[in-house]
């Protein structure tokens, strides 16, 4: 048992191979060093598939999938986990992380996470009571879309149970196939949706009864947990329209929102707006996740052509991706939308990226209405609805498309007989992952010019990279969210946060530690993991560690028309961003930085990376 | 029956229940003095999105619980109306759950007797959470004199049931 | 004189460090608000973190008398 407070130090080892059952131990030496989560996610990933890490195939039994929780989770108000594993979208590792019940009960069945190994042959689910673990069958609820496979799952264990799982997207293999939990909630960057369904694990359900690990100093716990309550339950606009707002906010006050697969970052269509759905759609609001005193979630409702459709929200990053980027202002439309990729367990911005890309290049005649099978068109909700569908069935173009926005270019441009640019100038990703709805262009929202091209996240708008890397700008800011395990919606800064991070585990961290050590040690394994990347993609910072193309395009329309990126500022932020974290100067850390941050075992890997690069 | 008037109740508004479970958490730090869901006295169940069920003991005026229990484990505070336990008696029989309309007495691994809420001694900790994050789902009123009371305590799928259909029919 | 510094995208755009000469005690947050909106950055005080120099939290009513410097940084970012 560890010597540390808040946590376990214990993970449920399950391997669907063999159908092994064990617990395995964590050290409280390497929760001190990666703290939990994603952290903890790059050190096992590292500590048992680094040295054949380009041969994992992110589909194959060798892959492992990680559900994580941090020493924060159900201590801080909002309450979150991490899906992590060899990411099929960029080889690398992401810390994927999801609101879910799931998270809290892991811990109060006993454990700090779930690491699952091997492959099943058959369809199965995990179900989790306790000390009382069992792999069953699930033919039966194999094929099912979310919203059926809850109701399902209900009879089937009894209760509430709160669960993880995959929809057909997942099942299918799909790139852009989430993690779900909750009907609405998403794993979606990384894509371990598709590595959950290539082990063939439908679901995993977890009850906890017992009580969460104690905390170190209790008194601290009690009185800082109500001064975070407080504190976040007094953001009253964020509570009352959530994110949801940003989708008329972001297009038409920052000019940094996705319209048309990024054509353009502005709108002005208030029949897109957050009031319009609070009016027309809102049945619930707020709703919240466990622990929450936030409440940004609200349950919406629309009838499109007669069918019924439910989901959250949409948040932001769903109607933009679903919505503006597909050229669909329709609201109801975009919850029916939304709500599809919920129940079929696809990432909606990954999906809505990809679906982008189809619509643009089927506009500049790229894509034929013989690749496709019918016309695409933005804003045409059926045309939409059915490629959506054919992504998550991986029927016809949409198999392609499954692929995800880099893999789906690459292969187009290969069937067309293009050079490759001639395709990738038109997908808005970065090393794999598709580009959350945050643009830069405009330099008015919070993504810095290097946010994408430097994260070891990539695409992922909740992981930005930034300047200076000591401060809450810095990408390490989202480390320590992601590996304490908290919702970035209900945290506060930083010095409160540590303070929190102390009363529960007694680890005394500085903000000089987390700025100096811990965020940058993590950041150093994800980056040599995403460098290592393979077995079919690789990526060379030269080349890769940069915005997609469109970001050079000045803006067409709004009122930071003409703004774009600029290529001279980006690399030499890229330069600066590389130096204040101790990594040569293609982004490698260097062997001093390895050893100064206690990774002397990447240091021979890192050398190999340099190599190839020639520049060792 | 002056001490009936004096007597606290915990009214729910499931249209303003946000499904946090806050109320879990408050009432097993000030119970268990852990976070502790399954021990928390108060329950909150969602079978559909945005209908969560608060659930927990209405105190029913001839409380079915107390005269089912063989050992005498269950009685009455003549201050609050609430239901407390006496650890030493219970013996885990779970007679008072068969015997409550709500289903609501829980037992949990690792508490070797029922529980039951015990309404705080008159200060529910669970509606004061409830109340700071400013959702006021929870209300402590005075408890009403009438029967109607009891027709709070049902199971908790029924009451899902019902909610959900309101969303979702 | 009293001092922002600002940080990211805000630094870009408002400037990294705005020094004003106040002559009576003003109140932090609006001063951040007021000074945000006139360079046409559309954020409320819900959505940017106001620290003291050290990254510590600013206790609430802090006025310009009280400190000499805050840190102003976006918050919520992602979303």
């Amino acid at each position: 048992m560890v010597n540390t407070c808040g946590l376990w130090g214990r993970l449920l080892s399950v391997d669907l191979s063999s159908g092994r059952v064990s617990t395995e131990s964590v050290d409280a030496t390497a929760y001190r060093m990666y703290v939990g989560g994603r952290g903890l996610a790059a050190y096992l990933l590292w500590r048992e598939l680094g040295r054949k890490w380009r041969e994992v195939d992110p589909l194959g039994p060798e892959n492992l999938l990680l559900i994580l929780t941090g020493p924060l989770t159900g201590y801080y108000p909002g309450v979150k986990l991490v899906v992590s594993g060899k990411s099929p979208q960029s080889c690398g590792v992401i810390g994927s992380a999801i609101s879910s019940h799931v998270a809290y009960a892991i811990k109060a069945a006993g454990y700090d996470g779930i690491v699952v190994r091997g492959a099943s042959r058959d369809p199965v689910y995990l179900y989790v009571r306790d000390d009382s673990v069992e792999v069953r069958d699930a033919s039966r609820l194999w094929g099912l879309g979310g919203f059926k496979l809850l109701e399902a799952l209900r009879r089937e264990v009894g209760g509430d149970a709160p669960s993880l799982y995959v929809g057909p997207a997942g099942e299918n293999r799909v790139r852009t196939a989430a993690v779900m939990s909750r009907w609405f909630h998403a794993a979606g960057y990384g894509g371990y949706g598709a590595v959950m369904g290539s082990k063939k694990l439908k679901a995993i359900v977890v009850e906890g009864t017992g009580p969460l690990p104690p905390v170190a100093d209790r008194d601290e716990f009690l009185k800082l947990r109500h001064e975070v309550i407080d504190r976040v339950a007094s953001r009253t606009t964020f509570r009352m329209w959530g994110t949801t707002s940003g989708i008329w906010r972001v297009g038409h006050d920052t000019s940094s929102e996705p319209v048309r697969n990024w054509q353009e970052e502005w709108h002005d269509r208030e029949e897109f707006s957050h009031v319009v759905l609070q009016r027309r759609h809102w049945v619930k609001n707020p709703w919240a996740d466990w622990g929450c005193p936030l409440a940004c979630m609200k349950v919406s409702r629309a009838v499109v052509d007669g069918v019924s459709y439910a989901t959250d929200g949409p948040d932001y990053e769903m109607g933009a991706y679903l919505g503006s980027n597909l050229g669909l202002f329709e609201v109801d439309k975009v919850v029916a939308l939304t709500s599809l990729a919920d129940d079929l367990g696809l990432c909606g911005i990954q999906t809505g990226n990809v679906l982008g890309l189809a619509v643009e290049l089927y506009e500049r005649g790229i894509l034929t209405r013989e690749d496709v099978g019918y016309e695409l068109a933005w804003g045409d909700f059926e045309s939409l609805k059915r490629l959506l569908e054919d992504v998550a069935y991986r029927r016809g173009l949409g198999s392609v498309l499954a692929e995800g926005t880099y893999r789906a270019a690459l292969e187009i441009a290969r069937r067309k007989g293009l050079p490759t640019e001639d395709v990738l100038r038109y997908a808005v990703q970065v090393k794999g992952v598709g580009l959350g709805a945050h643009g830069i262009r405009s330099r008015r929202d919070y993504p810095q010019p290097i946010a994408y091209a430097a994260s070891v996240q990539c695409g992922d708008h909740t992981s930005v990279a930034g300047l200076p890397v000591d401060s809450e700008e810095s990408e390490v800011s989202s480390v320590f969210a992601d590996s304490a395990v908290v919702c970035m919606f209900t945290a506060v800064e930083e010095n409160t946060m540590l303070r929190f991070l102390n009363a529960v585990t007694g680890w005394g961290v500085t903000r000089e530690e987390l700025y100096g050590t811990i965020g940058p040690r993590i950041l150093a394994l994800q980056r040599i993991l995403l460098l290592l990347g393979g077995p079919d993609v690789r990526w060379d910072p030269r080349v890769h560690d940069d915005n997609p193309p469109r970001f050079y395009e000045p803006l067409p329309s709004g009122p930071y028309a003409g703004s774009s990126a600029s290529r001279e500022e980006v690399s030499r932020s890229l330069a600066e961003y590389y130096g204040q974290l101790g990594w040569d100067e293609l982004g490698v850390p260097t062997e001093e930085t390895l050893r100064r941050l206690g990774l002397e075992d990447a240091v021979e890997v890192a050398r190999e990376i340099r190599r190839e690069l020639g520049t060792g | 029956m002056s001490s009936l008037r004096t007597q606290v109740w915990m009214l729910v508004d499931y249209s303003l229940c946000t499904g946090c479970r806050l109320c879990e958490i408050a009432c097993s730090l000030k119970h268990e003095g852990l976070v502790w869901p399954a021990a928390s006295r108060i329950a909150v169940y969602e079978h559909y999105p945005g209908a969560p069920v608060p659930h927990y003991c209405v105190q029913c005026p001839d409380y079915p619980c107390v005269g089912a229990c063989p050992t005498r484990a269950l009685r009455v505070d003549e201050g609050t109306g609430a239901v407390l336990v006496e650890p030493s008696l219970c013996v885990l029989c779970a007679r008072c759950v068969e015997a409550c309309p709500g289903r609501v007495p829980k037992i949990v691994r690792g508490k070797p007797h029922v529980l039951i809420c015990d309404l705080c001694g008159g200060d529910p900790a669970c509606a004061k959470e409830c109340a700071r994050a400013g959702y006021n789902a929870l209300k402590v009123v005075s408890r009403p004199a009438n029967t109607a009371v009891k027709h709070y305590s049902r199971p908790p799928d029924l009451v899902a049931e019902e909610l959900g259909r309101r969303h979702f029919s | 004189m009293f001092c922002l510094r600002f940080f990211g995208n805000l630094a870009a755009t408002v400037g990294p460090t705005v020094c004003l000469e106040e002559g009576e005690c003003v109140d932090v947050g609006r001063l951040v608000e007021e000074l945000l909106r006139s360079r046409g950055e559309a954020l409320s005080l819900e959505e940017v973190l106001v620290t003291l120099p050290d990254g510590s939290p600013l206790p609430p009513g802090t006025t310009t008398c009280d400190t000499s410097e805050i840190r102003v940084l976006r918050l919520l970012r992602g979303g």
